[in-house]
Order: C-alpha cells, then sequence, then structure tokens
C-alpha cells in the first residue's frame, strides 16, 4: 500500500465500525420516542385567557356605566382631558424621563453570567 | 461511495413494513409533519456514519457514543430551521462534528495534558506491528493523523469524492480541503509503508 490510489481504495473499502450497543435505542428514546412537552404551551393559552377575560369585563362594565348614569361619558371625557394635561406637564415628563433612565441604565449595567462560547451547527 | 451504497442497502433492508424506503427530504418533511417515525428512518440510515465520523475525531467510544446522540437529538429539535434543498446528511454531519470539536475544546480547557495524551498518539511501529488487520492497521494510522487531517479524511471516507459537502460540513475553504486531504494522504502512505517494512523486517 505506497501508492495514493491504493489508500484511497483501502479507505473507500474500509467498513464503517459499528455503533455501540444500544446507541440507536438511546437515540430513539431521546427523539422520537420523547413524551411531548404538553406544558409548553398552556402559559400562552391562559395569558391569552386572561387577556380575553380583562377585555370582556372591561367591556361590560362601560356599557353598564354608559347605561346607568347619562353623564358618564361627559365625565369620562374630562377625566381623560384632565389626565393628558397631567402627562404633558413637565414635571411629570421629568421624572418620566428620569425613570426609564434609571431603568435603562440598570438593564446596561446588570452582571450577567459569562456564558461559554457555543457553536451553532447550522448550514 | 461503495462504504454508502452499502450501508444504504444494509439499512433498507431494516427498515419497518409502516415506513416506505423514501428520500431524506420526504423524511424530514414527515417528521415535520408529525409523523416522528420518519425521523427514527433517517436514524437508521446515518447513524452508523455520524458515530464513525465522532469516534475517528474524538478517538473514545464514549464520548463518540455521547456525541452521536447529542448531534440526533439537536438535528430533531432543530429539524425546522434545516434548510430546504440541503442535503442532511451534510447537516447531521456538520451538527456532529461540531458537537466533537466542543467536546474536544472542552477536553483541552480542562486538562491541556490529558488532551496532548489523547490527542495525537503515535502508534508507533509496535502497535502497528500488533494490529494485524489490514482495517485495523489503517483505523491505527487515521488515528495516529493531527486532527484537521483526520477530520478531513474521515469525511472523505464518510463522503466520498464530494469535496463540496466535506467543505461544508468542515467550514473550510475547498482548497484547504484538498490540502489536508493531500497531506493526509502522504501522512497515511507514509505510516503504511513503513509499517509495512516493518513487517517484512519481522
Amino acid at each position: 500500500m505506497h501508492e495514493y490510489d491504493d489508500i484511497d481504495r483501502a479507505l473507500f473499502a474500509l467498513p464503517l465500525e459499528a455503533p455501540p450497543q444500544g446507541l440507536r435505542e438511546a437515540i430513539l428514546r431521546s427523539t422520537v420516542h420523547a413524551p411531548r412537552r404538553v406544558a409548553a404551551t398552556a402559559p400562552a393559552f391562559l395569558w391569552e385567557s386572561i387577556g380575553v377575560g380583562v377585555s370582556l369585563a372591561l367591556a361590560v362594565w362601560l356599557t353598564i356605566a354608559l347605561v346607568a348614569n347619562p353623564g358618564f361619558a361627559a365625565q369620562a371625557l374630562s377625566a381623560l382631558i384632565a389626565f393628558g394635561r397631567v402627562l404633558t406637564d413637565p414635571a411629570t415628563l421629568t421624572w418620566l424621563a428620569v425613570g426609564a433612565s434609571a431603568t435603562l441604565w440598570l438593564s446596561i449595567v446588570t452582571l450577567r453570567p459569562v456564558h461559554a462560547r457555543t457553536r451553532s451547527g447550522r448550514t | 461511495m461503495a462504504a454508502l451504497a452499502g450501508l444504504r442497502a444494509l439499512v433498507n433492508l431494516g427498515l419497518g413494513p409502516e415506513i416506505a424506503v423514501d428520500d431524506d427530504p420526504s423524511l424530514v418533511a414527515a417528521t415535520l409533519a408529525g409523523r416522528n417515525e420518519a425521523f427514527g428512518t433517517l436514524v437508521e440510515r446515518y447513524d452508523r456514519a455520524v458515530y464513525n465520523l465522532c469516534l475517528r475525531t474524538l478517538r473514545d467510544v464514549e464520548e463518540a457514543k455521547d456525541a452521536t446522540q447529542e448531534a440526533f437529538f439537536k438535528a430533531f429539535r432543530g429539524l425546522r430551521t434545516f434548510r430546504p434543498g440541503a442535503k442532511f446528511s451534510t447537516w447531521i454531519f456538520s451538527i456532529a462534528y461540531h458537537a466533537c470539536c466542543d467536546r474536544l475544546a472542552r477536553r483541552k480547557r480542562y486538562s491541556d495534558s490529558e488532551m496532548n495524551d489523547r490527542a495525537d498518539p503515535s502508534p508507533g511501529p509496535a502497535l502497528l506491528t500488533e494490529r494485524r488487520d489490514e482495517a485495523e492497521t489503517l483505523r491505527t494510522a487515521i488515528d495516529g493523523l493531527p486532527e484537521k487531517y483526520r477530520a478531513v479524511i474521515t469525511m472523505y471516507h464518510l463522503q466520498g469524492h464530494q469535496y463540496e459537502e466535506i467543505a461544508r460540513v468542515l467550514e473550510l475553504p475547498m482548497g484547504t480541503v484538498k490540502t489536508h486531504l493531500f497531506r493526509a494522504k502522504e501522512l497515511l502512505r507514509r505510516q503504511l509503508t513503513s509499517h509495512a517494512a516493518g513487517e517484512v523486517t519481522d
């Protein structure tokens, strides 16, 4: 076995080694036969339910308030206007900006654990 | 190529009655559609080749076993990211090779001395003479190659002359693959020649 062609021939004739016993079963157990994780879908469903429930309750409350008190619409409108005025107040805006910048700063300086570099096996 | 064809023939004989012999893209599509047993066919088709890639790269049966299992697990979990039109064999080899690289890097990080002991055990004429069997001699010679050449020669063994696939799996330029392959063959030739000379002397 001295030439490259001989090495090629020997390589291609080289039988693949048999995997250890139980390897295939172990792979199938961790993939094909692994129990499905149904719990992962529960939180999404739960939050959707909560969202729909809250919206429905608000709609019912608004309807009852409008029917029971004819002046409710005007009161609600004036409350909204007052709230808008407060929001455009320079002092409120200053405090909101302080809060936002503090949040941003904390999110930047928070120490994170150092993870080892992993390589993705995607092509 | 002959080894692959033989492997395919062997695998096809062992297929269950429920799943028709099919090509890889159909099996991937079937798995994505919820027919998990189709992935089982892919496992049957490639577990041996993937295990051999891991074994040659890591040179440790237990680690090769774990890396093979990890590769299939990752492939199953990430099957939705598999690019349509790509070759499943290239993809699974690539995942397996990266799993091996991670393990080699971990080995190196935790035990440099151990890594040196295990990385390139020079077979030596005595050990080569002990392994009379030609296949074993060749395997021993491959195991004695440096890691970068060993990976290329193993992929060449598994994929044949498909240099593009080899380059894709190892993430190397085509020219580098060819250079590594040439040097690997040269090293193998030298080792096997000296082994043959040793036998004649004996």
